[in-house]
């Protein structure tokens, strides 16, 4: 029980916070958590194939730019933003299987030179259709959300705060959505191809098909990334979604600690707020993105929550807590 | 017309040939798939540009020294950034050196600025006629530099002790180093020979196209597509590779226009590794 109420204490504690903080930020800072959000929802499914199945993709950005733009052209033609954001993931998740089909037959680095070639391939296209995409020019003037009324209440997307809101419940749909897959059987799997796919398919699992189960996953989150972001801020032109936008996202699921939940969203947090904060050129901020990268591969090849879990783990205190955490649940049971 | 396609093609391929016989090498040999290459190719460009343009050097002499230093560049960019990794999986070795990419890119953004330049030559007004075609001495100048280079890494490759150790290293790292060979020492020679190569091949196409920060994506790109068509450790493979890469572009340019130029190669690449996933001569390394 009391595992129960201090769980649900901290979770309540921190829904109060994310929701009615906001409201004290300035807008340039809800600005920056909204896009955290997004990004998040984007490194979270990256994290899927990236982590759990362990197969580095390099063509995330792509992806996320297929959601921006499809919801923003049919948006553009007309289209509710509900009904255009559900086609944008649905265009997804087919690119997701019909790339994914062949390109999961690589491994290792050919899969990344391969996903390489999709966001490249992408890249190429977001700058030549012209007449869907804009060419090099972009989109502009990419209609916010319409109005909904639920019987009295009248919500307007205006707003930033009520986007913030949106934005926020889909990254803990998010969120929870890949916890729920950690531990079901489609996790389990994945997690068992990336520590050896040959054992695991003597036990019956056929790789191929969960990695594609696991892309198209992938696909979706960032095309749902992409449509958000591409109704947040109405704008969007091929430079978002190149080759060095998809290794920004690598190196944030990376730093952070691929294959976990909070060490992707941690990584997201500081790479996105470190260098806003700072106010950095974006030559120093990849810079930071470089050292940063270089120093986790070589000295914390686990990423940073991982290492400061098993930190925390290993120190006094830490071990207090835990022996206090046991003593407890052996009371309650 | 068709010739003067064709000679674009070659140009272009020469070039091509070159950085990718390196980043061939370092992979085959060494296992890492070196994506900083592109970075010393960058450097040596920007070397030779600032020895041209401020010293007044001559374009030979000026290579030469940027081969050098991009030879010494190569050297600390193994130790620091792979050195540590030996052994681990492609992967990681793959993220270090895309970090080693935005380091040295970034800094030279901050340094030289974000903009592009051109290496004069005096080679580059005078005109020759061949089969119809006409091209600059500096073109004809790029293909046999490119050439030669080529030539004599194939021989040393093939034909001298040192060329010896470095295929027995590819073959099998620690039989070889039982039987005497300095795998630390190896390494770092291998990667400043591949450096030095890159610098050269980044010296020559800032002769004909454009020196700045941004430089060796493109060529990067493509180095990684003909490594995959010609197979990893195979300077044979880079040759064929490179050339078809060079004269596909090529063709593609002035039949499409430029905006398709560059999506085509990796078309072909998922196409290729869609058919054989481990690249088109399959004795690549399994993948892991």
């Amino acid at each position: 029980m009391v595992k129960l109420k201090t769980g649900t204490i901290a979770i309540l504690a921190l829904v109060v916070l994310l929701v009615f903080l906001p409201l004290k930020l300035s807008g340039y800072m809800l600005h920056l958590l909204v896009v955290a959000c997004i990004w998040i929802i984007v490194t979270q499914g990256l994290n899927i194939i990236t982590g759990y199945t362990g197969l580095l993709n390099l063509g995330q950005a792509g992806l996320m730019g297929v959601g921006a733009y499809s919801a923003a052209a049919l948006c553009l033609h007309g289209l509710p933003f509900w009904v255009a954001l559900l086609v944008a993931l649905l265009i997804n998740a087919l690119l997701g299987l019909v790339v994914g089909f062949p390109v999961l037959r690589t491994r290792g680095i050919y899969f990344a030179i391969s996903t390489m070639a999709l966001g490249v391939i992408l890249f190429e296209l977001f700058n030549s259709w012209i007449s869907v995409t804009g060419g090099p020019m972009g989109l502009r003037e990419i209609p916010r959300p319409e109005n909904i009324n639920v019987g009295i209440a009248n919500i307007s997307f205006d707003s930033r705060f009520s986007f913030y809101i949106v934005v926020l419940l889909f990254t803990v749909l998010t969120i929870l959505l890949i916890y729920r897959m950690s531990k079901s059987t489609l996790g389990r799997v994945l997690i068992a191809i990336r520590d050896d796919q040959v054992l695991a398919a003597t036990l019956g699992i056929s790789p191929h098909k969960y990695k594609v189960m696991a892309f198209v996953m992938c696909s979706v989150l960032a095309g749902l990334g992409g449509a958000l972001y591409a109704n947040y801020v109405t704008y969007i032109s091929p430079g978002s979604f190149d080759v060095m936008a998809s290794i920004e996202y690598v190196v944030m699921v990376i730093a952070g600690s691929a294959g976990t939940i909070f060490g992707p969203i941690l990584g997201t947090l500081i790479l996105l707020l470190v260098p806003e904060t700072l106010r950095m050129a974006s030559e120093f901020r990849m810079i930071l993105y470089a050292v940063v990268l270089a120093g986790v591969i070589i000295y914390m090849p686990s990423g940073l929550f991982i290492t400061i879990r098993d930190l925390f783990n290993k120190s006094r205190f830490g071990r207090k807590v835990m022996d206090v955490y046991n003593t407890r649940i052996a009371r309650s049971n | 017309m068709i010739g003067q396609v064709i000679i674009n093609g070659l140009v272009a391929g020469s070039i091509y040939v070159l950085f990718a016989a390196g980043l061939a090498i370092v992979l085959g040999v060494l296992d890492i798939p070196n994506f900083a290459h592109s970075q010393t190719f960058m450097l040596g460009a920007f070397a030779s540009f600032f020895m041209i343009t401020l010293l007044g050097t001559n374009f030979f002499v000026a290579s030469a020294i940027s081969f050098i230093l991009m030879a010494v560049l190569g050297v600390g960019l193994e130790k620091v950034f792979f050195r540590p990794l030996r052994g681990q999986p492609h992967v990681s070795l793959l993220i270090s050196a895309i970090a080693a990419l935005l380091l040295f890119e970034n800094t030279a953004a901050l340094l030289f600025g974000d903009y592009n330049r051109m290496i004069p030559t005096p080679y580059a007004a005078k005109q020759i006629d061949i089969l119809g075609a006409s091209i600059s001495m500096q073109r004809l100048l790029v293909i046999v530099v490119s050439v030669v280079l080529i030539i004599g890494l194939q021989f040393f490759i093939k034909y001298t002790k040192l060329g010896r150790g470095v295929r027995a290293m590819g073959q099998n790292m620690e039989v070889s180093q039982l039987m005497g060979i300095n795998v630390d020492r190896m390494s770092s020679f291998i990667f400043a020979l591949t450096a030095g190569l890159s610098s050269v091949a980044g010296s020559l196409l800032g002769s004909l196209f454009l020196v700045g920060p941004h430089m060796g994506l493109e060529p990067l790109l493509k180095g990684i597509v003909i490594i995959v068509l010609g197979g990893t450790g195979s300077i044979a493979g880079a040759i064929v590779g490179g050339y078809i890469i060079g004269i596909t572009e090529s063709i593609t340019v002035s039949v499409f226009g430029s905006a398709f130029k560059n999506a085509l190669p990796f078309i072909l690449l998922i196409i290729i590794l869609a058919v054989k996933p481990t690249g088109l001569f399959g004795y690549l390394h399994g993948g892991e």
